[in-house]
């Protein structure tokens, strides 16, 4: 019995620090993605934008590079600027987040522009995005599928 | 006294806020004062815009292609005209592609009957719809993308607002919420 409970005590505290140490190896924890969505567009369009919050908790500068789904050919990170009365697009490269900010990719901002769709999107559906960033960390998220966007990001 | 002085007051203060934005100076002089245009519609019939006196008009740029602004500026005149309730009947949105390249009169009908907002889409050659974009004072330009197909379009973003006898009386920004827009159009119906 007594052999038991210290093999419990172990086994729970060798889990515990494994956990922590596996944590801070994996910059991926620390790259926390929200409210991600996509605008759904009637059947035979071939274009839309996708939009999620980035929050960046670790500690250094973060660079999201490219990101890429299984829905969409190719994926480019779009800018948003109104000059004056019109809307301007560019396609940047990379999108910086400084340690602890965090970016909204939102509606007149910035968006992940999925161009040449293989197949339409159903309003409802979640679709995976990989987003790839700086060092190698690559974060899967699951964006819904919305007509009108979700809560503030509309 | 006073109260002649503040009524003065406040009719000096209803010109300042009120006026200019139901007719931004010379609106109706310098947007298409001929109050009409000619395109292709959606069913590949010919449009006059004077064939939509006594409606109010929503018109405004944009294309098919476009990922974010004109699905948004589209959602928008969605939340609005439901905002409107009944009375949004009277309303009807005019969307003028500047990519007629791309957007068939086919895709036009598509798209915009996915946002419910009682549009009809318009495209012609590149000359007609130029002299549309000369005449409402707006702007495009094509920018080239990875791939030949795969260009966007930088274009004007106001949403005109043409009242039921053609004039253009004010003029929406692409950053007026929807609740701005259907108190606008409630001025108008």
């Amino acid at each position: 019995m007594k052999v038991l409970h210290r093999r419990f005590w172990f086994f729970l505290i060798a889990g515990l620090l494994l956990a922590a140490v596996s944590q801070a190896q994996d910059p991926s924890q620390k790259i926390l993605v929200s409210n991600a969505w996509i605008r759904a567009m009637p059947p035979s369009m071939k274009t839309t934008a996708a939009y999620l919050t980035i929050e960046n908790t670790t500690g250094a500068e973060l660079v999201l590079q490219s990101a890429g789904t299984t829905v969409a050919r190719t994926v480019e990170i779009h800018r948003m600027e109104q000059v004056g009365e019109v809307m301007k697009m560019k396609a940047i490269g990379e999108l910086r987040i400084p340690a602890g900010e965090r970016a909204e990719l939102a509606p007149k901002g910035y968006h992940l522009m999925l161009i040449d769709l293989l197949r339409p999107l159903q309003e409802g559906e979640t679709i995976p995005l990989a987003l790839n960033f700086s060092g190698g960390t690559t974060v899967h998220v699951d964006a819904v599928v919305s007509k009108w966007g979700t809560g503030a990001s509309q | 006294m006073a109260g002649i002085g503040l009524c003065l007051l406040l009719i000096m203060v209803s010109f300042l806020v009120d006026l200019p934005r139901l007719t931004p100076t010379g609106t109706e002089q310098m947007f298409n004062p001929s109050g009409d245009f000619t395109l292709t519609d959606d069913s590949r019939t010919i449009f006059h815009l004077k064939d939509l006196r006594g409606e109010i008009v929503l018109l405004f740029f944009g294309y098919t292609s476009c990922p974010d602004a004109c699905p948004g500026t589209l959602a928008k005149i969605h939340r609005a005209l439901t905002l409107l309730g009944p009375e949004q009947k009277q309303v009807r949105t005019v969307f003028v592609s500047v990519d007629p390249e791309r957007d068939t009169p086919e895709k036009l009908k598509e798209y915009l009957e996915y946002f419910g907002v009682n549009a009809v889409g318009l495209t012609g050659t590149k000359a007609e719809i130029d002299a549309v974009v000369k005449a409402y004072h707006a702007y495009y330009l094509k920018i080239p993308g990875q791939s030949a197909d795969w260009y966007t379009v930088n274009h004007t973003t106001t949403v005109f607002l043409v009242d039921q006898k053609g004039k253009v009386r004010h003029l929406l920004k692409f950053e007026d919420t929807a609740e701005q827009m259907a108190a606008t159009l409630r001025k108008f119906l």
